[in-house]
């Protein structure tokens, strides 16, 4: 018996022992990997990148989770191989619906791809420590002079450290319906038109005997006001450092309650109201012929163009979010996801590369305009009806490339032009700023607060200051994790 | 002295073996596992769990820092009050019906059961949201107004939806109608022959035979639905510890401490129905 035991016993150890020398033969393998990196670095990768580290010559494969389309990664993830034909990229599939959580599963099994886009929360990926730093890589490239002003900046959740950056450009698009504006006799706005003239526009248009109401959001006036009217950095106000929700925010809350209370603003969906307007509860109000402005993203441009639309004789026409009135910037807010490396790649360097390359870089993006132009679904028509979003970098060739793929109106080039300082919202971009939307905003003492504005339940410029205290004091709280 | 065991005790042990192996690995484990997280503030970074003592502060938040906890809560308690005796006396309903000699008895016991099998949560999830667990003919509005005069508004409310959920509360009986009908059939028909020779009616026989007769059983079929309503993917305090356990300032730990005073509440409430429906001594005369 107890040579048995002996016998067990010095099995367990020899396979303890395999175990660790394995690992060991791991680093060793990592590190020699690392002294051939220089070695083996080609001509073409050390040239191209003037100032960024060369590039791992090794076989390595990178893990990439985004929730672009499906075909879309695919074809950009050949191209990076093309480019590089030492990195494999495996795309990891990830559920779109909940997304985030999807992630925490991965990253609780080790398995959180090295690179990943975190959505609209950023707060999560702060507090499990998800997000690489980039810095050295971001700051030594010299594509990132070409990144859009309003997009450089965004990343940099204490300050220092380039933790995450925009790798997609959706903006608010304000689409008004010429038909029913050439109609009314109302002249089109100028593409330059400012934040006050959106709002007499509105009141303008609305004409309750003939069943004409001002506007229909999607997007909200009290998102837009606070970043067009202080050149704000995102939402409700933030200069940089802190939120102030006492002035254009408490304004264009309660602008928007009076809105909706005086049917300037269309019945919400699903509604009485909607019924006794529409006839049809169900009837989305920007196909009715009768909303004269829908606040909303770039990524209707294509839906407005189905007959569905044009045989109700509505034609929308897009136009961006207006200059707030006394602003220096043309900072209007955007549609914007983030993107970042894993803390725990072993090849960061490479994984920049990918998220470059899947985001804001030029060679990505021509890769981008290739695809919107030749992906096709099975039946042969165009996976991309309409270009996938905006770019994120000042380069004339792909702007124009871009500009190529939308209809000739002259509204496109107005648009093009006066979209180039898109601002993300808050939740991905700010720490804080979604934790305190889930537990104040839209969950805290006052309930749902637009709700309440609506409702009459609350003053919007009695709660404001208590509201800037608490989102100033959550950003402090979620920055404060990043060093935890 | 050597202990021996009786083969048919190892034959017992052996038979329950996959049993306890699956309740150790699936029930055991996590219980302990989720007890420790609860005492911990929890980070799931990319190379591992990274754990930090915190006592019990995540059970102190949870009463003290979640403003929906005890309103869900309230609410779940006062809904399955009103729901599970609704449930518990329908499915003895149907079951005394099922349990009558009528012409294709077998297919009205599978459509009673079908529920259980089809309806599962994504499916139930779906219908409710098109509304199709709701009957038509019902106005909840019109019933919540008359009750509203009755009755204080919120429990106007709880009531007036519970018409809302007609369907769905049925659909929840399907199992209880089955443990029912198995012992509806294992009553002796010899006790109604004798209590209709001696006068008594169908009435009094459900009052003096059937009902006391069953009457474990119906302490089964409550705790059985209590537990069911408990863990329904419907129930909001499912969905509240679930959000916890993936927003950025709760997490795992924080969900956790949620689900075990969940659990808590839940035990409370068994406890109650277990105390209401024990087994009385019968009163002796003398």
């Amino acid at each position: 018996m107890k040579r048995f035991l002996g016998l067990l016993l010095a099995v367990f150890l020899v396979l303890i022992f395999a175990g660790c020398s394995k690992d060991d033969g791991g680093d060793e393998t990592q590190d020699s990997g690392s002294g051939s990196e220089q070695t083996e670095t080609t001509e073409s990768q050390a040239d191209g990148e003037a100032g960024l580290a060369p590039m791992t010559g090794e076989e390595i494969t990178l893990t990439y989770a985004s929730w672009a389309n499906a075909d879309l990664n695919n074809f950009l993830a050949e191209k990076f191989m093309e480019k590089y034909p030492n990195i494999t990229v495996e795309i990891v599939p990830v559920e779109f619906q909940g997304w985030n959580d999807n992630l925490t599963n991965l990253a609780s099994t080790g398995q959180l791809p090295d690179v990943f886009w975190y959505l609209g929360n950023v707060d999560v990926a702060i507090r499990n420590g998800w997000l690489g730093d980039m810095t050295q890589y971001f700051e030594a490239d010299p594509e990132s002079e070409n990144i859009l002003s309003s997009l450089k900046v965004q990343g940099y959740f204490d300050g220092e450290r380039k933790l995450a950056a925009p790798v997609t450009n959706l903006p608010y698009t304000v689409f008004l319906d010429e038909n029913l504006f050439k109609k009314q006799n109302v002249e089109m706005p100028s593409p330059d038109w400012t934040y006050s003239e959106m709002i007499d526009l509105i009141q303008q248009m609305t004409v309750p005997e003939e069943g004409i109401f001002g506007y229909n959001t999607f997007t909200k006036l009290l998102t837009i006001a606070p970043i067009v009217n202080l050149d704000a950095l995102t939402e409700f106000g933030f200069d940089g450092e802190k939120y102030d929700l006492t002035g254009d925010w408490a304004d264009a809350v309660t602008q928007r309650a009076e809105f909706v209370r005086s049917g300037v603003h269309a019945p919400f969906f699903d509604t009485d109201e909607a019924e006794a307007a529409f006839g049809d509860r169900l009837l989305w109000a920007a196909s009715t012929g009768r909303v004269a402005m829908q606040l909303d993203a770039w990524w209707t441009v294509g839906l407005f163009k189905q007959p569905e639309f044009i045989d109700k004789g509505i034609k929308w026409v897009p136009y961006t979010v207006p200059k707030g009135d006394n602003a220096e910037t043309n900072r209007k807010p955007a549609f914007v996801d983030f993107g970042t490396i894993s803390s725990a790649t072993e090849y960061p360097r490479e994984a920049y590369e990918l998220l470059k390359f899947m985001g804001w870089g030029k060679e990505g993006w021509e890769a981008k305009l290739e695809a919107f132009q030749t992906l096709k679904n099975d039946d042969g028509t165009l996976v991309f009806e309409h270009p996938d979003g905006l770019p994120l970098i000042e380069d004339e060739d792909i702007w124009s490339g871009l500009r190529a793929l939308l209809p000739e109106e002259k509204y496109y080039d107005d648009f093009l032009a006066r979209a180039k300082e898109p601002v993300p919202l808050g939740g991905a971009a700010q720490p804080g700023f979604q934790t305190f939307l889930d537990e104040v905003y839209f969950g805290g003492e006052y309930g749902d607060v637009e709700l309440a504005v609506v409702n009459g339940e609350v003053n919007a410029y009695d709660i404001a200051q208590d509201l800037t205290d608490k989102i100033n004091e959550y950003r402090q709280a979620a920055i404060e994790e990043l060093n935890y | 002295m050597k202990f021996k065991m009786k083969r048919t005790t190892i034959y017992g042990y052996l038979f329950i073996l996959p049993w306890l192996l699956g309740f150790l690995a699936l029930v055991l484990l996590p219980l302990i596992q989720s007890f420790y997280y609860s005492m911990n503030d929890m980070r799931i970074t990319p190379v591992g769990l990274k754990f930090k003592y915190v006592g019990f502060n995540n059970y102190l938040d949870v009463w003290l820092k979640d403003m929906f906890f005890i309103q869900e809560l309230l609410g779940f308690v006062l809904d399955t009050i009103l729901r599970v005796p609704v449930i518990v006396v329908f499915a003895l309903i149907i079951a005394m019906l099922l349990n009558q000699n009528v012409k294709f008895k077998g297919s009205f016991r599978t459509i009673f059961f079908l529920p259980v099998i089809v309806a599962s949560g994504p499916v139930i999830n779906q219908l409710t949201s098109q509304d199709a667990t709701t009957i038509p003919l019902v106005n909840q509005d019109v019933i919540i107004g008359i009750l509203a005069g009755l009755f204080p508004i919120w429990f106007a409310t709880q009531i007036g939806e519970l018409f809302g959920q007609i369907i769905i509360i049925l659909w929840y009986s399907g199992v209880q109608i089955l443990i029912f009908l198995a012992v509806l059939q294992k009553i002796d028909p010899s006790l109604y022959e004798a209590a209709k020779i001696d006068g008594g009616s169908s009435w009094e026989c459900f009052w003096k035979i059937t009902l006391p007769t069953i009457k474990p059983i119906v302490l089964v079929n409550f705790i059985y639905t209590l537990v069911s309503l408990a863990n329904s993917n419907q129930n909001p305090i499912i969905n509240l510890i679930y959000t916890n356990m993936f927003a950025a300032t709760r997490g795992y730990g924080f969900a956790s401490a949620m689900a075990w005073m969940y659990a808590v509440v839940i035990a409370i409430l068994l406890l109650v129905i277990a105390f209401v429906f024990r087994e009385r001594k019968p009163k002796r005369y003398v």
